[in-house]
């Protein structure tokens, strides 16, 4: 990486991380000034998604959230006591994100009226994920009220986007728990949204 | 729920999930005493725990990228995924049909897959259009026929008209006519499922009217479905059970408002002459045009063609075709007679019923099947007498002529000691598969080298060929082997193809072929599959241990192993980048399917090699290695990969030497023929100074894997370790023919010029080698010092540029300690280099195991220091 390009994404890295303090102090606002920051990240993502149809390109999701945690946070500024915290924080901004993104997709679709139609067009199928994505999150919410340590494995795997060993340091128990509570905690998931069905609200 | 309760179902979980199927009822009932309630919650979470839930599998931020991503791919056109019209879910367009656009759809009451067929909505107001659309479906619905296409229903919704198909997938007879020639059987197979088919539908009083190959679909199953009857016509359930001497009443008229009257409503090419004459059609106009289907089927070409319509209508109406034996000499006369029949321009003398052609095709596929099977009685009591009548001498003293002979005969056994798998070919016509198809190669090759007695070819060597179309006679020759499997793969969605062969190489005859078809899901089966059914035509002797190492096979998920195949493509490629790659698609295996035993084979090889080559600390890279190894083995315990790493990790981290070389005695069982089994054994013995052994274990892996630079090097390196430079130099040097850019055998080459001193090849090869390394300045440097001030100034010089640079490393990133031990020794400061070597043993650096042999260690070897660490580390 060459010398200018790092300095100004370290500028920006270094705001995340404030921001990111700020919110886990309680200030919501901070929450909306993060916002723009992890939908462009997405869109990014989902430009290199596109541009990985391509033949002889695949894409490595867990590279790809790495990515997204190196240009968001100044990871390598966080020590090493702070890293387990550190983690469990942007797995928990993660989750609150996406799922007000997801939320605001389907209310497009149910938007409803000739006025909506093209919106209705535009949103299909991140619609439909969008709807799924919701119901993982309430259901994560009863698993979390049942066992909440199964409840932040999912969030720091599925929401965070964080491999068995990071899991397994931020939660400090072994890896071995980590991918116990992880299988059963994804039973538990899949049979709770079978039940409501695909399209469960 | 109680906390206590929730505790039990996951205890009770977690033990059960180990089991087999068959234990886990017994094991449960047993264990909740009575408690019902509780069997019932461990057992749904045990079923839904097996059914991979595909939303989980991935962090969130990549799905809902990816669901972006896809959205705003879509083109323009109205979307339709995703919705739900009627009771269908709208999966995904499958592609422009004749009469619209074509969806997978998914029936949500009956909870199957359909294909939607939408007609367009700019003919939504085209009355001809409706009606047609109309007509495919009355006319298909009415037929239940395993080789027709069913037809669901036909709705409207949403102002939108569509029906709903039986949802096949494969491919076409145009498209596999496009791909090359057919089997004789496989087109009698087809055509007679045609014919049967036909009967149906005439007997129901339906007459297709557009048989062609884009109509006729055969399913990856398969079976052979008669799509689209679109242009059919109904023809009055009053004629129905009419007998054959009556099919000229069955006469239709063409509904001149349908077609304009005169114009050709199917594809020209195969129209019978009374359609394209614009005439009245009846069912055995459908003959005609399966006749033209057959003899394209069997010559690649169409039996009427022309630059222009008009010119192709009077063809079909007054020539007759080009004899198929003018393109294909070799076809039974049986057969030229069946399409002539069907093709009679007067339909009086073409078989009257689709059922009578059936009968022909049926009789001659008998005839061709029992033909094939009399030569094989036959062969084998021939081959004996010619051999009886020659007399015993000859075969007793020239043996290759009863081999030749003996090989060359279809039943008698095969003496086939050593076999090459080629690299399978990609039909899928997308490089981006190419990961999957050279791991299913790989998988073959792996599987074939846990038969003992049977040589095979390594990877590399075998991927040599890759794209290569040499005569298969010609690589048996060079890879010295006695049999080649060849064959190709094409996965499409959930649907995998393997074609395989067995060929005799020497006299390039096949010796068996067979076509698998499954769903991804078997993939592991299928790939153990495969391999058994070549071991079982070679016919080697095996042991019941090794009968079942082939047939067990892994469990991973399907994506798992999709990743682990990935993984392994960026591994083989044996660049940094290549193995960080690799780790991250391993990690992802591991994230999809903790059980996938793959998965952590991967990661050991990962951890071993970065610990080994310094890029992780010894400490933090083999403990790695080990856990995951380890875990691999609880999973699948045959694995030899797995027992390589473990062995490793014994072996070079914790430094017990004959632990370690018991436990790759594992490994070895398991794949006794595998060449990267035999070099890493190389490496073992060399440390424990058998170099005699080390250099004789590196031949068999080269035995194994002629043509890889890296295996051809290792065996320099263990004459190199021995202290036999020629040899080394001469290995070195074919290694670098295969592969001029290969750093480490530049590398190897220059370390034995500098041990026989010839000064000018060792700078030469060092410009070399640093000038491909990209340190064209430290190039120039070493140049320039020769020059000034000799040879011992130059190499000094580079030791001093390497230390510097390395320094500088270590600022940022971690370096390993023997790296400065090392140019330390080399440089002839022993203070430093036992500081060095000190922390290079407190690390338990892997490299340390080659201190007593490598001689970039002679400078300090004499001083007590030494000789008291190689006690310490307990090199023999």
């Amino acid at each position: 990486m060459d010398g200018a390009g790092d300095q100004a994404t370290s500028v920006s890295r270094h705001d995340v991380t404030r921001l990111l303090h700020a919110w886990a102090a309680g200030d919501e606002a901070a929450l909306q000034q993060l916002m723009p920051l992890v939908y462009d990240e997405l869109h990014r993502l989902a430009r290199r998604y596109m541009a990985g149809e391509q033949p002889g390109q695949t894409l490595q999701t867990t590279a790809l959230v790495h990515e997204v945690y190196l240009r968001l946070v100044d990871v390598k500024n966080v020590n090493w006591q702070d890293r387990a915290h550190f983690y469990a924080l942007c797995a928990r901004l993660m989750r609150r994100i996406l799922i007000d993104f997801a939320r605001s997709r389907t209310y497009q679709k149910r938007g409803g009226g000739a006025a909506h139609v093209d919106l209705d067009e535009a949103a299909t199928v991140s619609a439909v994920v969008g709807d799924e994505l919701l119901a993982v999150d309430h259901a994560l919410e009863q698993l979390a009220a049942l066992d909440s340590r199964k409840g932040q494995v999912v969030e720091l795997r599925f929401f965070g986007g964080l491999t068995i060993e990071e899991t397994a340091l931020a939660l400090r128990v072994s890896p071995e728990t980590v991918m116990r509570d992880w299988r059963l905690a994804k039973a538990w998931l899949t049979r709770e949204l079978s039940q409501e069905g695909p399209h469960g609200t | 729920m109680e906390p206590e309760r929730w505790q039990r179902i996951e205890e009770l979980y977690h033990s059960a999930v180990e089991m087999p199927d068959e234990q886990r009822n017994s094991f449960l009932e047993e264990a909740c005493r009575g408690d019902h309630s509780l069997v019932e919650e461990v057992e749904s979470l045990l079923k839904h725990g097996a059914t991979p839930h595909s939303l989980l599998d991935k962090p969130a931020i990549a799905v809902l990228a990816k669901a972006i991503a896809v959205d705003e791919n879509q083109p323009s056109a109205p979307r339709l995924e995703g919705k739900t019209i009627s009771h269908y879910r709208v999966l995904k367009a499958l592609g422009q049909g004749g009469m619209g656009m074509v969806y997978k759809a998914e029936d949500l009451k009956l909870r199957r897959h359909v294909a939607l067929k939408f007609l367009p909505a700019s003919l939504a107001r085209d009355q001809q259009a409706l009606q047609r659309f109309e007509r495919e479906a009355q006319a298909a619905s009415a037929l239940n026929h395993p080789n027709i296409c069913t037809v669901y229903e036909i709705d409207e919704a949403e102002a939108r008209l569509f029906i709903a198909i039986e949802f096949l997938e494969g491919e076409t007879l145009k498209e596999r006519i496009a791909r090359g020639p057919l089997e004789l059987v496989e087109t009698l197979r087809i055509t007679t499922e045609i014919c049967d088919a036909l009967e149906a539908a005439h007997s129901a009083g339906i007459v297709h009217r557009d048989i062609k190959p884009a109509n006729i679909f055969l399913t990856r199953r398969g079976s052979v479905k008669v799509l689209d009857f679109g242009v059919a016509k109904r023809i009055g359930p009053e004629l129905v059970s009419q007998r054959a001497d009556m099919a000229e009443l069955l006469t239709i008229t063409v509904d001149p408002r349908l077609t304009s009257p005169g114009a050709a409503v199917g594809t020209i090419a195969y129209m019978s002459p009374e359609q394209a004459a614009g005439r009245q059609v009846d069912t055995r106009s459908d003959i005609f045009s399966l006749g033209s289907v057959l003899y394209e089927m069997e010559t690649g070409r169409l039996p009427f063609s022309g630059h222009e319509l008009a010119e192709v209508i009077r063809a079909i109406r007054d020539r007759q075709p080009a004899p198929i034996e003018q393109f294909n000499p070799r076809l039974p006369s049986e057969l030229s007679k069946i399409i002539n029949k069907a093709m009679q321009k007067d339909r009086g003398l073409r078989y009257q019923r689709a059922a009578d052609m059936q009968g022909d095709l049926q009789a001659l596929t008998d005839r061709v099947e029992s033909k094939i099977k009399r030569w094989k009685l036959l062969l084998a009591p021939a081959i004996v007498v010619i051999l009886l009548a020659i007399g015993g001498f000859i075969t007793a003293r020239i043996p290759r002529v009863r081999e030749l002979v003996l090989g060359r005969s279809a039943d008698l056994p095969r003496q086939i000691k050593s076999i090459a798998v080629l690299p399978l070919e990609n039909l899928t016509g997308d490089p981006g598969q190419e990961y999957f198809v050279d791991g299913m190669t790989d998988a073959l090759i792996t599987n074939l080298t846990k038969v003992g007695s049977l040589r095979v070819i390594s990877r590399a060597s075998a991927m040599h060929y890759k794209g290569m179309h040499k005569a298969l006679p010609v690589i048996a020759r060079e890879l010295n082997v006695n049999a080649v499997v060849e064959g190709s793969v094409i996965r499409s969605g959930n649907r995998v193809r393997i074609s395989a062969q067995l060929v005799d190489a020497a006299h390039d005859q096949n010796l068996w072929a067979q076509d698998y078809e499954r769903d991804l899901q078997d993939v592991l089966r299928l790939q153990s599959e495969v391999a058994w059914d070549v071991v079982k035509q070679i016919q080697v002797k095996l042991t019941p241990q090794e009968q079942q190492r082939i047939v067990s096979y892994g469990h991973c998920a399907p994506n798992a192993h999709d990743l682990y195949l990935q993984g392994m493509y960026h591994w083989f490629k044996a660049t940094p980048e290549g193995y960080e790659r690799s780790r991250d698609y391993f990690e992802q295996a591991e994230a999809a399917d903790p059980n996938c035993a793959e998965a952590y084979v991967g990661l050991g090889y990962y951890y071993s090699i970065a610990a080994d080559e310094g890029i992780l600390p010894a400490g933090q890279g083999w403990p790695r290695t080990r856990l995951n190894a380890q875990r691999a083995v609880e999973l699948d315990s045959n694995i030899a990969g797995a027992y390589i790493s473990l062995a490793a990790a014994t072996f070079f981290y914790d430094w017990k030497f004959a632990e370690g070389i018991q436990q790759y005695q594992r490994a070895l069982e398991l794949s006794p023929e595998s060449a990267e089994t035999h070099r890493e054994y190389a490496i073992f013995l060399r440390v424990l100074g058998r170099s005699d052994e080390s250099i004789a274990e590196a031949k068999k892996a080269l035995e194994a894997d002629p043509f890889s630079a890296s295996i051809r090097a290792s065996l320099a390196w263990q004459y190199y370790y021995a202290h036999r430079w020629d040899e080394a130099i001469n290995q070195f040097k074919v290694s670098l023919q295969m592969d001029p850019s290969f750093l480490a055998a530049h590398e190897g080459l220059v370390k034995c010029y500098q041990q026989k001193q010839m000064e000018n090849e060792a700078i030469e090869e060092l410009i070399t080698e640093m000038r491909l390394a990209g340190a064209d300045d430290l190039a120039g440097q070493i140049r320039s010092n020769y020059q000034t001030t000799g040879y011992g100034g130059a190499v000094r010089g580079l030791y001093l540029a390497k230390l510097h640079q390395y320094q500088q490393g270590a600022k940022e990133t971690y370096v390993p300690p023997l790296v400065f031990a090392n140019l330390y020794s080399l440089l002839d400061e022993k203070d430093q280099a036992f500081e060095w070597l000190e922390k290079a043993y407190q690390e338990r650096s892997s490299k340390l195991t080659d201190l007593k042999l490598d001689p970039d260690y002679e400078n300090i070897r004499s001083d007590p220091r030494f000789s008291a660490l190689v006690k310490k580390i307990g090199l023999p």
